[in-house]
């Protein structure tokens, strides 16, 4: 009952919690020493079919009619348009998403014209979402509404900022994105580049400004 | 002073709610109560531990 | 005379734990939530639970008031959080500090976790009374002024209390969500390493030590603590009655000197105090006017 006593046992239970935490959390999970693994990073040339990756289910994008900042209208045709859509889900109450978004405005400006890079906006005033892409030097696409396939998407994405990588058919390839990304372009021109490969069209590089 | 207290301590109770409720109905004029909805049913990433 | 040993002798949990263990159901209520990995999207989010809950758990069926907060005064807006701060007035006018003693879920944890068999700890007095100071610090600093103040290059501030701090976070929306959904554990970086580390050093500490971060750390307990001396529901001394044994004193969690100052801002209003004094000399409940339970009590009560 004296004081060392207490204070060995409190050593102890601190440094299990220490060496514990240095692996993660002990119950619940270990994560992994490389990569987040949403992002293959082995470049296959021909990908077999049952490597879906786990954006599919997610849903997809073949029907539906959305609006989009300015007011006009995009749908699956726009989709069908280009070789490879980009959409970034985000939230004006998200700050990541936020911060990262002039990321994303200077690696959609490099993009060729084949690939596109949309933004969907989950949540917030349509002035304060503007001001944002303004400041961030967004200039592409940024949809506030839809319905069909884009408002089951949006039902099934749990985490901002998610980015997804679509083909022309409005398939979802390869894995989300999940979380703010310490290395955008590299990260997003690997999925592009996996898309394009999937669909038999020439990969890409993107330099940034 | 002391048999104040009770009177006084009542009026700054009943102040304080009065004040609590109409603050509450200012919030929801102005919809603030949408920005916290808004938040909460996105999973926060940043509350769990990543980014 | 037997009433005070009551409970003991009948053997069934106080009515403190029962309170406790349905608030926290009741908070958490959104059972598929648990099972399928996914938060609770319905509208009564939109309102602010009275207790520290992350609106990340997947049971959480209200908002949290402390998140909320943080996120009112760092969003695009920067506007005076009227909503928010009304919710948070309205239950330390109605409740006080009773939030943390008989419905805050993570309040339970630390209570629970007491329970197990260790030597517990008392923290000496020189180092347990400006402590108790830290949670103000938490509350203006972390809660209020960086995410009101710190300017992001975007405009919107990182919730830093959610962030940096907050186990309730960690305990019911992290783990519970990475055991569902793994691609969410290999996200888990350096900050939830930081965040497990915290939370097990609040659970250890909570086996020796009684309610540390409820003490120490909580910002929310620090708000409502403002309000304790003047909330609705109160403790009440009947000095006439009292004693002097200061058994209450040795049985409250929260050390306060229940003979001095029963509704200081220390008391979470958990009912040890009444279980325990042998005269009855202690009662708690909703004072609604001047002339409230006992108006002549008045003198006599602190």
């Amino acid at each position: 009952m004296n004081t060392k006593k207490w204070a060995a046992l409190l050593c102890a239970v601190l440094t299990l919690g220490i060496l514990s935490g240095c692996g993660g959390e002990a119950p619940a999970s270990r994560p992994a020493p490389e990569q987040p693994p949403v992002q293959t990073s082995e470049p296959s040339p021909e990908p077999s079919p049952e490597e879906a990756g786990s954006a599919s289910d997610l849903g997809s994008l073949t029907s539906f009619n959305a609006v989009t900042l300015d007011g006009g209208s995009f749908t699956q045709d726009d989709i069908a348009a280009c070789d490879v859509t980009v959409i970034n889900f985000w939230s004006m109450t998200c700050a990541p998403c936020v911060m990262e978004m002039p990321d994303l405005a200077a690696f959609a400006s490099a993009l060729p014209d084949n690939v596109q890079l949309i933004t969907v906006c989950l949540g917030g005033s349509e002035d304060s979402v503007k001001s944002v892409l303004s400041s961030a030097g967004f200039e592409g696409v940024t949809l506030i509404g839809g319905d069909g396939d884009l408002l089951e998407l949006c039902r099934n994405i749990m985490y901002t900022p998610t980015t997804v990588f679509v083909n022309s058919a409005g398939e979802l390839v390869g894995d989300e994105i999940i979380g703010r990304q310490p290395d955008l372009a590299e990260g997003y021109t690997e999925a592009i580049n996996r898309v394009l490969s999937a669909d038999g069209k020439a990969e890409i590089s993107v330099e940034i400004e | 002073m002391k048999s104040n207290r009770p009177a006084a301590a009542a009026g700054i109770r009943y102040g304080l709610l009065a004040l609590a409720l109409a603050m509450i109905a200012a919030g929801v004029i102005r919809g603030e109560q949408l920005e916290v909805l808004n938040k909460a049913v996105r999973i926060c990433l940043e509350c769990i531990g990543i980014g | 005379m037997f009433g005070v040993h009551r409970d003991r002798v009948k053997r069934r949990p106080p009515l403190q734990r029962i309170v406790q263990l349905c608030s926290a159901v009741l908070f958490n209520g959104y059972a598929l939530g648990f099972r399928k990995g996914k938060i609770f999207t319905g509208r009564s989010k939109a309102v602010c639970v009275p207790v520290l809950n992350c609106y990340s758990c997947p049971g959480a069926l209200g908002s949290c008031p402390i998140g909320a907060l943080q996120t009112s005064l760092g969003g695009a807006g920067r506007r005076f959080p009227f909503y928010v701060l009304g919710l948070l007035m309205l239950f330390g006018i109605v409740l006080g500090r009773a939030v943390c003693g008989l419905l805050c879920p993570f309040g339970l944890v630390q209570d629970l976790l007491h329970k197990i068999p260790v030597p517990k700890l008392k923290v000496p007095p020189a180092l347990d009374r400006p402590a108790r100071y830290l949670k103000y610090a938490v509350l203006l600093v972390l809660v209020v002024l960086l995410p009101a103040l710190a300017v992001t290059g975007a405009g919107v501030a990182v919730p830093y209390f959610c962030k940096y701090l907050c186990p309730a976070g960690t305990l019911e929306g992290g783990i519970p969500l990475m055991l569902a959904d793994p691609a969410l554990r290999g996200l888990a970086g350096a900050l939830f390493n930081w965040k497990a580390l915290v939370l097990l050093v609040i659970l250890a500490a909570s086996a020796l030590i009684h309610r540390p971060f409820c003490k120490y750390l909580c910002p929310l307990g620090a708000f409502y603590s403002l309000f304790n001396r003047f909330s609705f529901y109160r403790m009440e001394l009947d000095k006439s009655a009292c004693v002097g044994c200061k058994q209450c004193e040795r049985s409250c969690p929260m050390d306060v000197e229940v003979t001095k100052n029963i509704n200081g801002g220390e008391c979470i209003r958990c009912g040890k105090c009444k279980a325990v004094c042998p005269t009855g000399a202690i009662a708690s409940g909703f004072a609604f006017g001047v002339k409230g339970k006992s108006a002549n009590d008045w003198r006599k009560s602190v």
